[in-house]
């Protein structure tokens, strides 16, 4: 049985994209028979999830004109 | 890498002074930009000054970038250098690796009311400003460790212990919510 420090160190590293996949494996059969280290894991990656659908700004509607304009008279 | 498949066109265009491909650029990463450097400045106004002196400076030097690399990492690298820039400039005082001073509650408050700022907004605003950097890098825009060094100028491992740490403190911070 792994420790729960490992454990935290492998989802930490999947999480990174970096685990290999025996270790993905092994912290899905893990977490499939651990309810304490599953609910670590869902919890790290709810934000991770929710980045995703995070709204993206933008700056105001004359944006890009303004830019063009300073660029026309940097190259005059 | 999200868009930046269809850069290199563009770029070429760009530099040719071609403004339909200047334009085209603009529209593929400003939102980007913008947001990014919205979440660290905190204000629209400031934001849209560093995002437009983030292209300007692009567009100028656009004969320096490197085309082998990531065009979007070495945007965000500008921008992150002129709002790290413009916080200096404006005396902003708190320590930008100190997580002992987040955003101040009283933004957040007039945020929330202004932009309804979301609970994964409100969790982020409580981490230092480079590990809200980084998480956002990271997680919402999807680079990887050695691009996130190039724009921050920081070492891998200080940026994955950061990260890890972050990951803890939101799932904290989430969970009090």
């Amino acid at each position: 049985m792994l420790k729960h420090e490992e454990i935290e160190r492998l989802i930490q590293k999947s999480l990174d994209r970096e685990a290999t996949v025996e270790e993905e494996k092994m912290l899905q059969l893990h977490l499939s028979s651990c309810a304490d280290c599953q609910e670590l894991y869902s919890e790290l990656t709810q934000f991770i999830n929710e980045m995703d659908e995070k709204v993206e700004f933008f700056p105001s509607p004359d944006f890009n004109e303004r830019v063009l304009i300073r660029l026309r008279r940097i190259g005059e | 890498m999200k868009q930046d498949n269809n850069a290199e066109q563009l770029i070429a265009g760009a530099l040719k002074g071609d403004e339909v491909a200047c334009r085209r650029l603009l529209n593929l990463y400003k939102g980007r930009i913008f947001s990014y450097v919205y979440q660290i400045v905190k204000n629209y106004h400031d934001a849209e000054d560093i995002t437009f002196d983030t292209f300007i400076r692009g567009f100028k030097s656009l004969k320096s970038y490197d085309r082998t690399r990531s065009f979007s990492t070495w945007l965000y690298a500008i921008a992150h250098n002129l709002a790290i820039d413009f916080l200096r400039k404006k005396k902003i005082e708190y320590d930008y690796l100190d997580e002992r001073y987040p955003a101040s509650t009283d933004f957040v408050k007039e945020f929330n009311n202004k932009q309804k700022l979301d609970k994964i907004d409100q969790a982020l605003y409580q981490l230092a400003p480079i590990d809200r950097e980084i998480v956002i890098l990271f997680h919402k825009e999807e680079k990887s460790y050695q691009e996130i060094n190039e724009i921050l100028n920081l070492p891998v491992t200080t940026i994955k212990t950061r990260l890890h740490r972050a990951r803890l403190k939101l799932r904290e911070l989430l969970r009090e919510k």
